[in-house]
């Protein structure tokens, strides 16, 4: 689903960067059978979950991107508590307002588990069913929205990386 | 079996037209194209065609027939508003109501299921013609089992020749109506005598509604109806009927390849339609949902703050019903019954409009207007009950999508920070993915420092809001017509891939126990269960160096779902004989 919006963002010609660890990343095949332009997805590859708010505050502070998507879903709760710190979180959301550009954080946590902060405007619980030989159906279950009540949820319909069929 | 029941409204516009003169009734009356001399006449009602006026001939040459002519045009707007109306009362007898493309007047409902309401299917069609009847339009129903046998048959019911028929042929229609009225004694039975009767003042009951009772007797009563009571042009039809065809069983003999080639793709159309080669199902038109919230108070409140929260929690849903409409809210209303114990009734309703900058669906941007319209308002008494509406307009892809805004990106800022990342976090820190062709995944792409984002030619630069343009309208055309969320207008084309996560060194797996009671738990002891295996694909290179130290290259990709829904892409790797976990599919 993260890659929908990439996807949507290089449509609309907004340049978009990906911030994530230098360990695991997202397979770029993959990403191109999805139609993502390779070239034009800068990826940012730090060495420490807590440089991931930092490169963030970097790009976003330079005017340049309307998409910046940080991959922290390899912490667990209590990295994200350390790494991703309330001061961090209301700087990258005045950067976002001011220059008008959307940043996601992707996260793996549990149900119940709290959001990264009050400042998060919208939080999404995504899962992934099978329904086909050949098809998955992703869902995002919006359980946070500021800007309209939350509860919405939004299904897409996707099919398997190859071998996965 | 499916039951369908076709409703025809004969003369729908000059239906329309007697609806709106009600002195007219009973009077020479016609429709005209325009409110010109040399307009075409369209309809005429039955009190003209006694002067022998017919639809085709000019207007003028119309009046000259009959002094006390009166005629009037019927706008196709007024006509559609008409059609919606009716649909709208059909829809309370049945949810599926589909109005015909290209004869206004004719509708088709979906009569299955409907016996535990209604004992009969007669019982049912009689209670839809009185409504009709009440709202001054008369119809004639036949229920049945295929649109066009429906629509025959409803068709063949009324008296009034068709629209396209031609002052040009009048003289031919007389000797054809005369032979239609010898056939019909045998198709439409006493039902005639009351249809002569009644086209002459609209509207009146043209005729019992029909059951038909079976396909059989549905097909084969269709094959008597003649030619001219069907959609067919003038030219196809007097041709036909030229060639001795002049019912519905013989138009069915004709070869479709040269029905086509003499005349047309719309007759072929409609010989396609009447052997039942495109018989598709209803095409009802979707409910729209009122988005109207209301709220009632336990006590009565007089806080503005209070209010606004009242307010706030009815917006919300107000606005995600506009999204899922893709519309955009231009104009707020407030709605709010006071508490007035003085005053008859005891309650005074007060209504408040408030008109945003532009259309929005953010209700940021509502709410701050709210806030200072109630403060400024003086309450007279304590709001026990207050209700939300709103006047919307379609809405454009900006309003709802997330990259709403079009500033100018500098990317050569972009440059800068790249360097201050470099600079802080190594030379390898901005990269971007270069596919290569290779056999191993991680061997499938490099990653190639990125010095700066694209840089475009001017000419591209000159065109960038036109691409921006097309790009929306791209995706605003791709939407689904059914919108569950405000957010589905993000997520469009192309069919998306789930996308595998790499690890960059393959995590090594425990090995596998010979004994697994609980299942294979790949990382450990406090893993789920794998409960389906896909695989193996396997990757084997080099080896003929299979002697050598490095032993080659193989592996056996497999895919492994587990009891907590995760699905991770492991490999077993032959020569070390381990397993690794390579990544997993998100």
């Amino acid at each position: 689903m993260a890659f929908a919006l990439v996807h949507e963002a290089q449509t609309l010609q907004e340049p978009v960067a990906w911030v994530t660890l230098r360990t695991e990343t997202f397979y770029p095949p993959d990403a191109a059978a999805s139609a993502i332009d390779l070239a034009q997805l800068a990826v940012v590859r730090v060495p420490q979950h807590r440089d991931v708010c930092r490169a963030a505050d970097q790009l976003a502070r330079s005017q340049a991107f309307g998409l910046l998507v940080l991959d922290l879903s390899s912490g667990d709760e209590r990295t994200l508590r350390r790494c991703v710190p309330m001061a961090s979180l209301s700087r990258l959301m005045g950067l976002a307002h001011k220059y008008h550009c959307a940043i996601i954080f992707l996260t793996h946590k549990a149900e119940r588990a709290p959001s990264l902060g009050s400042l998060i405007s919208l939080r999404g619980q995504t899962t992934r069913r099978r329904v086909g030989p050949d098809a998955f159906v992703c869902r995002m279950q919006v359980v946070r929205d500021k800007r309209r009540a939350p509860g919405w949820k939004h299904e897409v319909s996707c099919r398997g990386p190859s071998g996965l069929h | 079996m499916a039951r369908l029941a076709c409703i025809d409204l004969p003369a729908f516009p000059l239906q329309l037209l007697l609806r709106r003169e009600r002195s007219w009734a009973g009077k020479p009356a016609v429709v005209v194209e325009e409110d010109k001399p040399l307009a075409r006449v369209l309809w005429a009602n039955e009190a003209a065609r006694r002067f022998e006026i017919l639809p085709g001939m000019r207007y003028a040459a119309a009046l000259s027939l009959c002094s006390d002519l009166f005629a009037g045009t019927v706008d196709p707007v007024e006509i559609d508003q008409a059609v919606q109306s009716v649909c709208e009362l059909l829809r309370r007898f049945s949810p599926d109501v589909e109005a015909a493309r290209h004869a206004p007047g004719t509708f088709w409902v979906d009569a299955s299921g409907l016996q535990p309401l209604h004992p009969t299917l007669l019982s049912w069609a009689r209670r839809i013609d009185r409504t009709l009847r009440h709202a001054r339009l008369a119809s004639r129903i036949v229920v049945g089992f295929c649109r066009f046998g429906t629509f025959a048959l409803a068709r063949a019911a009324w008296q009034a020749p068709p629209a396209a028929q031609s002052a040009q042929s009048a003289t031919q229609r007389t000797k054809q109506q005369t032979k239609q009225r010898r056939r019909g004694t045998q198709t439409a039975g006493p039902a005639k005598a009351k249809t002569a009767r009644a086209q002459t003042k609209t509207p009146t009951k043209l005729a019992e509604p029909v059951v038909i009772m079976s396909a059989e007797e549905e097909r084969a009563q269709a094959e008597l109806v003649s030619l001219d009571r069907l959609s067919l042009t003038p030219r196809a039809r007097d041709a036909l009927m030229a060639l001795g065809i002049d019912t519905v069983a013989g138009f069915l003999k004709l070869p479709p390849a040269g029905l086509q080639e003499r005349y047309g793709d719309e007759v072929l159309e409609l010989h396609r339609i009447a052997r039942g080669e495109w018989d598709t199902p209803l095409q009802g038109e979707t409910l729209v949902e009122s988005i109207r919230q209301e709220a009632l108070l336990d006590e009565p409140e007089r806080n503005v703050n209070r209010l606004l929260f009242w307010i706030k929690r009815l917006l919300d849903p107000l606005l995600a019903g506009l999204v899922r409409r893709r519309e955009a809210l231009c104009e707020f209303i407030l709605e709010l019954r006071l508490d007035r114990p003085g005053v008859p009734g005891g309650v005074e309703s007060c209504v408040e409009r408030l008109t945003p900058a532009q259309p929005t669906v953010d209700a940021q941007q509502l709410l701050p207007l709210l806030l200072l319209r109630l403060n400024k308002m003086s309450l007279r008494g304590g709001v026990v009950e207050l209700a939300l509406d709103a006047v919307s307009a379609p809405a454009t892809t900006d309003q709802l999508s997330l990259f709403y805004d079009a500033t100018r990106r500098d990317r050569r800022a972009a440059r800068r920070a790249f360097a201050r990342l470099r600079a802080e976090f190594g030379d390898e820190t901005v990269v971007y993915a270069q596919l290569r062709p290779a056999h191993l995944p991680e061997a499938t792409f490099s990653w190639t420092p990125l010095r700066s984002l694209h840089a475009k030619t001017a000419s591209e630069t000159n065109n960038t809001s036109k691409r921006r343009a097309r790009a929306r309208k791209r995706i605003a055309q791709a939407l689904p017509a059914e919108l569950e969320s405000p957010r589905q207008l993000a997520v469009v084309t192309p069919p998306p891939m789930l996308i595998r996560r790499l690890y960059t060194r393959p995590v090594v797996l425990p090995r596998r126990l010979r004994h697994e009671e609980d299942g294979w738990q790949v990382r450990g002891r406090d893993d789920a269960a794998v409960d389906e295996v896909v695989g193996p694909f396997v990757v084997s290179g080099g080896w003929w160096r299979a002697l050598e130290a490095d032993g080659g290259v193989h592996r056996e990709y497999h895919f492994l779902h587990n009891q907590a829904g995760e699905w991770l892409w492991a490999y077993y790797d032959r020569p070390r004989r381990r397993w690794f976990l390579q990544g997993r599919v998100e």
